[in-house]
Parts: structure tokens; C-alpha cells; sequence
């Protein structure tokens, strides 16, 4: 794997995380308004 | 909750851009491509310690005044912290292994106040967790949220206490070490991340209320339907 393929997967497992936390939080607001 | 909405959009928008500025800055000599990571490796530790910053605010803020606002603002704030420290780590054991040739080191006084920093504040979350009554909760994390924030100089200081592995900040009060390139986009993607953990820290202050007001109405159905005293009934 190249050096920039391995760059481009560490911003997308970043941004993965920072997206999964904003849709958990998106799912516990849904569920706490019912 | 629109303003939420405006400011995730504005977020997202400055993460492209951050993303744009940190893929298209010019390569180091000796890390090569590897180089680019330290735009999301840098701000989004950065950003970790402001958020735990916050949260001793939050907490102190509780302490002295007793205003759930406060207890939402420090709990909300460690959430955060955790993942931006989560990202921080991550990315440095990517970065790590291709320039250092290790992901980790325990040796490394850098890299073990930053697990520690982590291990604590998800410390603080399963604390959170493990009360039920809000003001124990309230009471007992403010006082960890309190006096957890002395690790925070304690990481960034850790690298001219005892240096092994990790260098030292290449931008620091006397100036920077870094190309003008590298330099925007790191300032770039700090901004960007500053823009994430408001937008973040706005949502999750805003789900707290809402289970808050969730809590109370359940706790005033619990009320209603909670059988009688044997003192109150007359009829048997």
C-alpha cells in the first residue's frame, strides 16, 4: 500500500469516528424525545 | 436545534476544507506523505485539551454555584475530549510506525501521560454512568473534572521534562519550525476542529437537556403511580 493510501485512510478512520460519535448522538437525542 | 444544524454544516465544510489543505501540503523531506497526518494529529489533541479545560470550568462552575448548566457543559465537554484524544492516539500510532518504526511506547513519557490522560477521562464517563441520583453525579465528577485538568500540562510539558521519542511542539510561543504550507494547513484543520467540538459540544448540551426533561417526566410518572402508604389508606 502506497504511503499516500495509508494518509487517506488515517483522515477517513478520523473522520469515520467524528461521523459515528455525531450519528450516536443524533440516535440518543431521537430516543430521549421519544 | 437549528443553530446546531448551521453549525455541523459549517463544521463539515471546514473539515473539507482542512482535508483539502492538509492532502495538498507539500510532503516532508524525511516523513514523506506521512508528514500530512500531523494536521489532524495536532488540532485534534489540541482541541482534546481545551475540551477538558472546559470541563474543569463546567465543574468548578457546578461546585460554586450548583447550576445543572454547568454539570451539562463539563459532561458534555469529556465526551468530546475522549474522542478527540481517541483521534490524537490513533492517528500518532499510524504516524508512528511509519516514522519511527513503532506505534507505541511506554518508554515515551509523550505517549504515556496521553493514555493515561484518555484512561482517566473515560474514568470519568463510567463514573457518570454509575450514579443515578444527579446531584451525587453532579457533585462527585465535578471534583474529578476538577482535578484532572493538571494532567493537561502535564502532556504538553511532558516532552521538555523527559524527551524520548516524541519531539517537541514544532509551533510554540518563540515561533514555528514548520514550511509556511504545512504551517496553513495545520492552522486550517485547527479551525476546523475549533468549529467541530463548538457544533459537537452544542448537540451534546442539547441532548443532555432533552434527557433531563425526560428523566424528570418519567420520575413525576413514577410518582403517580407509586402505590399508597398504609397510612393513607382508610378503606380496608
Amino acid at each position: 500500500m502506497s504511503d499516500t493510501v495509508i494518509v487517506v485512510l488515517t483522515f477517513a478512520l478520523s473522520y469515520g469516528l467524528i461521523i459515528a460519535y455525531a450519528v450516536w448522538l443524533h440516535l440518543r437525542l431521537r430516543k430521549a424525545e421519544g | 436545534m437549528r443553530k446546531i444544524r448551521v453549525l455541523l454544516t459549517v463544521a463539515a465544510i471546514t473539515m473539507a476544507v482542512g482535508f483539502y489543505f492538509a492532502i495538498t501540503a507539500p510532503g516532508d523531506t524525511l516523513q514523506g506523505a506521512y508528514s500530512r497526518i500531523m494536521s489532524v494529529h495536532a488540532p485534534s489533541l489540541w482541541l482534546a485539551f481545551l475540551a477538558f479545560v472546559i470541563t474543569s470550568v463546567g465543574s468548578i462552575g457546578w461546585l460554586r454555584t450548583k447550576r445543572p448548566k454547568w454539570d451539562r457543559l463539563a459532561a458534555s465537554s469529556v465526551e468530546i475530549g475522549v474522542l478527540f484524544t481517541a483521534i490524537g492516539i490513533g492517528t500518532g500510532m499510524i504516524w508512528g510506525k511509519a516514522v519511527w518504526g513503532v506505534a507505541w511506547d511506554w518508554a515515551d513519557w509523550r505517549l504515556s501521560t496521553t493514555a493515561i490522560l484518555l484512561f482517566v477521562y473515560v474514568g470519568y464517563l463510567a463514573l457518570r454512568s454509575a450514579i443515578d441520583d444527579p446531584v451525587t453525579r453532579a457533585n462527585r465528577s465535578a471534583i474529578l473534572g476538577m482535578v484532572a485538568v493538571v494532567q493537561v500540562p502535564l502532556v504538553y510539558f511532558s516532552v521538555y521534562l523527559y524527551r524520548t521519542l516524541h519531539q517537541v511542539p514544532s509551533i510554540r510561543p518563540g515561533g514555528s519550525t514548520m514550511p509556511p504550507e504545512m504551517r496553513a494547513a495545520l492552522l486550517v484543520n485547527v479551525v476546523a476542529f475549533t468549529v467541530l467540538y463548538i457544533a459537537l459540544l452544542m448537540a451534546r448540551i442539547h441532548l443532555a437537556k432533552v434527557e433531563e426533561a425526560k428523566t424528570g417526566r418519567e420520575m413525576l410518572a413514577g410518582d403517580a403511580i407509586t402505590s399508597p402508604r398504609i397510612d393513607e389508606v382508610h378503606d380496608v
